[in-house]
């Protein structure tokens, strides 16, 4: 299905691009990077994320400690990597590029509808993907 | 009451019930066949084991609820997320899923190419499966087929395998098969080789073995198992025929006789040291190639090697080398063949105006001697085939020639053999023994000549000139004329009956050769003398007849 595809491609980037947001924040856990995702009503399922963090390490954007837990075994934190910081500040530019596009070439069928805000647009795009 | 089972994850120990267990772990063989075989999927199947583990010690509550249950084990698969939603989530593209991958090559096109990986020569008949979508052992079959019934499968092989590249890179190896060349193929082609399976040729088999059975195709299958059948009797008849192969050589080492003085034709070709490993030398050289079609048939219809590497290699070797000796003493034997050298000898023979010839037959006189002890009734017949073996080889053959009338009869012997040089072939001739003898007016030849049984049959030949001046008379017995070249018998095709001829026909030696007298006595002769000299008195007679009765 061709929306399928187009949705699994919307998120898949946009995916990657939350997950790096998240972790630049700070040292972080696999599964309150979950949480956090379910919060923004991104992730469905967990076992998508292992593999997701897994390439975005291989690819030198993260790096893990880890750290011993009070709770269970042991636990891997993940943080950014400087190439991580620089490719999500590209990302960053590519985003707003991106909200821009959106926003100008719905403008007018939004408005004709009728006539919201264009700035909700961006704020409900993560909604829609998660739908 | 539930039984309970002790699981550990990730160094942390949990009780879980026995359902639930199964439930857990036919979940996570399911998620490590999704990840695959790379290098990344130990670490993704690592994470996600761990964070089963802290999911379920959330859930568990000391003194209160120690043992993970059914529940739990759902909602933790339900959090994680099945197979199926990694897949829709479509997150990784390579890590296409093993279930999901398709046996059958796509509809790309198709590059004729060697298979290095699924060869028994050159890959040939494997890259000739991939292009035309069969399997190999089937081109294979053809191919033999086509080798043994007409031999033009070998030619083919030769031309394709200098016309098809080989598949040396991975690229190569896809495009052979028809796989796009993109990074997901890479992958899994990157995979099975890990997985350390030929893939082509079981993944082949695999998917054709499934079509078979999907497609019900009885047919198919009723014609795959008639042909093993076929190939199991062939099998069994090649063994067979090893097996009499051996007998038989090992039979002729008693047969033609081993020993110096017994050996017959071939083995009194070769010299007697030789004649043993000769011997082996031809088994071995026979043999080989009859074991390596049985191996070959094996491995073309079961799919099975019937023999190692090392022991193909081995026989292929000893092969060669009894090719070689083979060869070598063929060469030197062949050698001994070089020079002919024929010795003269001139015999005189007492005069008499006629002379009876006959023949004494050598080999029938072997056969009385060896009759007339009746051992037992199997040495006579064995003597019986000696005398074939021995008549074709050492046969006589004699010509009549003329001489003046004043000159004296004589015998002229012509012995000839073959040598490595011309002295050693004329020793060999010299020691050709011959047996002739004069009684009277009887000449009695022998039917054959013998060679001196510690002497190798070097096409040693005895050629007899019997000289008679002209206006003697010859009468030869019927068995000696088929040792006569050049006896006009055309000539007498009036005087006697070709369908009865008699046991002696007469000759005379003219000026101008041979020619057929009137044969001794005979009744249908006999009347037409009387009736010459009836005729020259008939008018006489006639009249005086005629005159009495008027």
């Amino acid at each position: 299905m061709i929306v399928d595809n187009t949705q699994t491609q919307m998120r898949k980037g946009i995916l990657e691009y939350c997950i790096l947001s998240i972790i630049s924040r700070g040292e972080i856990y696999a599964s309150d990077i979950i949480g956090e995702l379910k919060k923004a009503r991104l992730l469905v399922v967990e076992g998508t994320l292992y593999p997701l963090l897994t390439r975005l390490k291989n690819n030198g954007l993260l790096s893990y400690v880890w750290k011993e837990s009070t709770s269970g075994p042991p636990r891997k934190y993940y943080q950014i990597t400087p190439a991580g910081t620089e490719v999500l500040n590209k990302l960053d530019t590519t985003w707003e590029e991106l909200v821009f596009a959106v926003q100008t070439s719905m403008a007018g069928r939004l408005q004709a509808a009728g006539g919201e805000e264009p700035n909700s647009v961006a704020g409900s795009d993560p909604e829609e993907k998660s739908n | 009451m539930n039984r309970t089972i002790i699981i550990n994850i990730n160094g942390i120990v949990f009780h879980i019930e026995e359902d639930a267990y199964d439930v857990l772990r036919s979940y996570m063989i399911e998620v490590k066949k999704h990840f695959g075989n790379t290098a990344d999927s130990h670490e993704i199947v690592g994470d996600i084991e761990n964070r089963i583990a802290e999911m379920f010690n959330d859930r568990i509550v000391q003194g209160k609820k120690e043992v993970v249950t059914m529940q739990d084990v759902n909602d933790v698969i339900a959090q994680m997320g099945r197979v199926s939603d990694f897949e829709t989530e479509g997150q990784e593209e390579g890590y296409a899923s093993a279930e999901g991958y398709d046996f059958a090559p796509h509809s790309g096109e198709r590059k004729l190419m060697r298979d290095p990986d699924d060869k028994v020569f050159g890959g040939v008949c494997s890259g000739l499966g991939h292009y035309f979508a069969i399997e190999a052992r089937w081109v294979r079959l053809i191919l033999v087929l086509l080798f043994i019934f007409g031999g033009t499968g070998f030619l083919l092989y030769i031309i394709l395998w200098i016309v098809m590249p080989l598949a040396r890179t991975r690229a190569d190896r896809m495009a052979m098969r028809g796989e796009a060349p993109n990074l997901q193929n890479f992958k899994r082609s990157f995979q099975e080789e890990m997985e350390g399976l030929r893939s082509n040729f079981t993944g082949a088999e695999a998917g054709i073995r499934r079509g078979l059975n999907s497609a019900g195709n009885f047919l198919v299958r009723a014609f795959v198992i008639l042909v093993k059948i076929l190939g199991v009797l062939v099998i069994v008849g090649l063994c067979g025929g090893l097996i009499v192969l051996v007998v038989a050589i090992i039979a002729s080492f008693g047969f033609f006789g081993n020993g110096v003085g017994m050996a017959m034709f071939p083995l009194n070709v070769i010299e007697p040291d030789f004649r043993t490993p000769m011997l082996v030398g031809a088994l071995v050289v026979a043999i080989i190639p009859f074991i390596a079609l049985v191996a070959l048939i094996i491995r073309i219809l079961f799919n099975r090697s019937a023999m190692g590497q090392y022991t193909g290699f081995t026989l292929l070797i000893v092969w060669l080398i009894a090719v070689g000796f083979t060869v070598v003493y063929a060469t030197r034997t062949l050698n001994d063949f070089r020079e002919e050298s024929t010795v003269v000898e001139e015999r005189s023979l007492e005069k008499h105006p006629a002379y009876r010839l006959t023949r004494n037959d050598m080999t029938v006189i072997r056969l009385q001697r060896d009759s007339s002890d009746r051992i037992s009734s199997i040495r006579e017949r064995a003597v019986i085939r000696n005398r074939n073996i021995l008549e074709g080889q050492s046969r006589m053959y004699m010509r009549i020639v003329k001489v003046d009338s004043l000159q004296t009869p004589s015998l002229t012997y012509e012995y000839s053999a073959h040598g490595a040089t011309y002295e050693r072939a004329a020793e060999r001739a010299g020691k050709i023994d011959y047996d002739f003898q004069q009684h009277g007016d009887t000449l009695v030849f022998g039917s054959h000549f013998r060679i001196a049984n510690d002497d190798l049959m070097r096409d040693q030949q005895l050629h007899l000139k019997l000289n008679i001046p002209v206006g003697a008379r010859l009468i030869i017995d019927r068995d000696l004329q088929r040792h006569i070249y050049d006896l006009p018998f055309n000539q007498c095709a009036e005087n006697y009956d070709e369908s009865d001829r008699p046991d002696k026909t007469e000759w005379v030696m003219t000026a101008s050769g041979l020619k057929c007298a009137i044969a001794p006595p005979l009744p249908a002769e006999t009347p037409t003398i009387i009736d010459t000299v009836r005729i020259d008195s008939v008018p006489r007679a006639a009249i005086d007849t005629v005159a009495a009765v008027n």
